[in-house]
């Protein structure tokens, strides 16, 4: 395990915009959780035997679009074998994250079994209302749920406990440093704006998906990228563990660069190895969008030095 | 213990012409390097990645469309081959500049020519070194632990390629134990012997389970592997399913996917039997009443059709009336009549039957339980008549071909 570390975390009062936005996640997470239960898991159109039904169905809708339509689908739809039910399930899992499909769904004329075709209808519009209905949805950022407020409260909601966890370890961290370094004024407004150039990623990288984009991720994405340009000569104190013997934890100070690879490059990397419409659980494109934003950020603070936009800030203060 | 700080090493690693080994090298500690070969791995490993994602994603995709995909194997092993590449190009140009991987020079240690003193290691060394490590990685990582019983603490790529790894640390280690390089010396024989034996039995255990068929290929088709004719095609195959169903040969779930399979095609004109094999599974694919009533409605759109008086003959309690105004070529329609016939004692008329069906031959071994059958209750059926009637002689033929079948005197 190796993770930042910086001697200043201990003066906490030092920071107090970075524990205002620890606290704010926190109680956003609350207030989703606290909500009514309405987990769409248990949704009959996931069960298997559904997905292979939606794929079917999905690829008679796919006969229907024109070319330039088609074009912008992923290319692995089109090596689809329709008689291979492995592949009929994949495409379904695609399908009901299809935002455009499930427009039309309702409305479009399909053959094949028309009892299981109006069932199934019938299933994916309870889905969709259902869907609609989570609070994850409504705070969480994708194609289908992209008004203003949803670009902020993203950025404050969390997918589960392990999620909120390992993302406000992170902001409690790099916060501190962007805090201490270019003060609170600068920590909003790149967590803040990091967060809607993570979130442009998304949408543009992501093609037209239903599923809804949670997470500080793109905020501390651009925060760290933010940090590693700005103070490219500081070396960062890491703390390391292997074993609890003397000579196996303890502490090492590695140039800031080492961000990159180290939390920056890998989203790119998984991001171009993902294959496409089928990401996992990680949204990579809204890391590399809070990432772009940061680096460029960075740069600017560096060329119009600190003082500048020190000034600039303290106006809105 | 480590020293945090590259600004200020607290011995510095010379690289003059003049430079010697003054006296016996310093030993790096163990736990400088394993740090060392993590902090490599974190920064390599998203910098590889980044140069291999368009292979990976390409092989990911690969294999979602065929989890045994042949082209899928052979990128894999391409995408290995070119990672082990990188890793190798990227430890040998860091070794011969900077005399160290960017983790050992955090941690202060330098890779030098061992035991001959150089200025530079040359750049072969080091691209000997990089392949040997990446070799050691292979084999489950075992060279490596030869720095735990090496005197001068250097594994196996290291005395291939002749170098060794310093510190530029005031203190450093001494080495093992004379009495723990043979422990450790002889813990990893046993390691590399358990290690070979292992590999070697899995090895055989897959080529055994390969020759007996383990790798054919297994494609998840709608259609139903039990229905064993190729040639069958279309509505023949459905109706050879329906009827296989009826003589209990095939499960619900076999002729429910024999059913979709016919239900979306874009063309297909025998959607009632379609409908009707859905009607007939009902129970086994766990349909409620409102779904079972809504397939009824599609078979019986056209009240006359064979499908829709088969399906009555089924809600009504298999009143054999209904089944007279069916297709007689279907082969579900006379599966169901021999059945008929059979449950009214008819065997000889069951017989006919059968025989007819026999000359499909898909059919013929399905079929053999059913003339079994059918002799048997004939036999015992003449048997228990003996005293009062003379039988027929259609049952005697039908049971002396039966004896002449089977060699029965």
């Amino acid at each position: 395990m190796i993770i930042p570390n910086p001697t200043e975390i201990k003066e906490y009062q030092k920071f107090p915009l970075t524990i205002t936005l620890v606290l704010l996640n926190i109680f956003m997470f609350i207030l989703i959780f606290s909500g009514p239960e309405k987990s769409i898991s248990d949704n009959s159109v996931l069960q298997e035997d559904r997905l292979v039904l939606s794929g079917r169905l999905y690829l008679q809708y796919l006969k229907t679009l024109p070319t330039e339509v088609l074009k912008k689908k992923p290319d692995w739809i089109q090596d689809m074998n329709p008689e291979n039910t492995e592949h009929l399930g994949v495409l379904g899992i695609y399908s009901v994250r299809d935002a455009d499909f499930l427009a039309v769904a309702g409305s479009t004329s399909f053959w094949g079994d028309e009892v299981q075709i109006s069932d199934w209808k019938k299933e994916i519009y309870q889905f969709g209302t259902q869907y609609r209905n989570q609070l994850m949805f409504r705070f969480g950022l994708s194609s289908l749920e992209k008004k203003p407020l949803s670009w902020l409260t993203y950025q404050f909601s969390h997918l589960n406990w392990v999620h909120l966890l390992s993302n406000m370890l992170f902001l409690v961290l790099i916060g501190a440093a962007v805090e201490g370094l270019a003060g609170s004024a600068v920590l909003i407004f790149t967590y803040l704006v990091g967060g809607i150039s993570g979130g442009l990623g998304f949408l543009l990288l992501g093609s037209a998906g239903t599923v809804p984009m949670v997470g500080a991720s793109a905020s501390i994405s651009a925060l760290l990228a933010f940090y590693c340009v700005a103070e490219v000569r500081r070396r960062i104190r890491y703390f390391y563990f292997i074993s609890p013997l003397a000579d196996h934890r303890g502490h090492i100070y590695l140039p800031t660069l080492t961000i990159i690879p180290l939390f920056l490059v890998i989203d790119i990397a998984n991001l171009w190895s993902s294959p496409q419409g089928l990401g996992g659980s990680v949204a990579y494109a809204a890391h590399l969008g809070g990432t772009v934003f940061g680096l460029i950020f960075g740069v600017l603070y560096r060329w119009r030095g600190s003082h500048f936009l020190h000034s600039s800030f303290s106006k809105f203060r | 213990m480590l020293f945090p700080d590259l600004s200020a090493p607290e011995a510095q690693y010379s690289s003059s012409k003049k430079f010697k080994w003054p006296r016996a090298p310093s030993i790096a500690f163990i736990s400088d390097r394993f740090l060392a070969l993590i902090f490599d791995f974190l920064l390599a490993s998203p910098l590889v990645s980044l140069v291999i994602a368009g292979f990976v994603k390409r092989a990911k995709t690969l294999f979602l469309l065929d989890s045994q995909s042949p082209e899928g194997l052979v990128l894999g092993f391409l995408i290995f081959i070119l990672g082990a590449f990188f890793v190798l190009l990227f430890q040998s140009i860091f070794l011969y500049y900077l005399h160290a991987t960017p983790g050992q020079y955090f941690f202060q240690l330098r890779v030098v020519s061992y035991p001959q003193s150089r200025k530079n290691m040359t750049f072969s060394q080091c691209l000997v070194r990089s392949f040997c490590f990446s070799a050691s990685c292979l084999l489950m990582a075992i060279p490596f632990l030869e720095v735990l019983g090496h005197p001068l603490r250097r594994a196996f790529h290291e005395r291939a390629s002749d170098t060794m790894v310093v510190t530029l640390k005031k203190f450093h280690d001494d080495g093992p134990h004379e009495i723990e390089q043979k422990f450790i010396s002889s813990s990893m024989r046993t390691g590399f012997f358990v290690f070979f034996l292992f590999s070697s039995l899995s090895l055989f255990k897959t080529f055994g389970s390969l020759e007996l068929g383990a790798a054919q290929e297994v494609v998840a088709v709608n259609q139903c592997k039990a229905i064993g004719s190729k040639s069958l095609q279309g509505s023949q195959r459905l109706d050879a399913a329906l009827a296989l169903y009826v003589l209990n040969e095939i499960s619900g779930d076999c002729l429910n996917r024999e059913a979709d399979y016919l239900l979306w095609k874009e063309k297909t004109n025998f959607k009632d039997m379609a409908y009707l094999a859905k009607y007939m599974t009902a129970k086994s694919t766990h349909l409620d009443k409102k779904e079972i009533q809504n397939y009824y409605k599609l078979i019986c759109e056209k009240k006359s059709s064979s499908a829709c008086l088969i399906a009555d003959y089924f809600v009504e309690s298999k009143d054999a009336k209904t089944l007279k105004g069916a297709d007689n070529k279907l082969l579900v329609t006379q599966v169901l009549l021999m059945n008929e016939m059979y449950e009214d004692k008819n065997y000889v008329g069951s017989l006919e039957i059968i025989e007819k069906l026999k000359q499909e031959k898909y059919l013929q071994s399905f079929l053999e339980k059913q003339y079994i059958r059918a002799i048997w209750s004939l036999r015992e059926d003449k048997f228990k008549d003996s005293g009062r009637a003379p039988a027929s002689a259609n049952s005697k033929k039908w049971l002396d071909e039966f004896k002449s079948e089977y060699k029965i005197k």
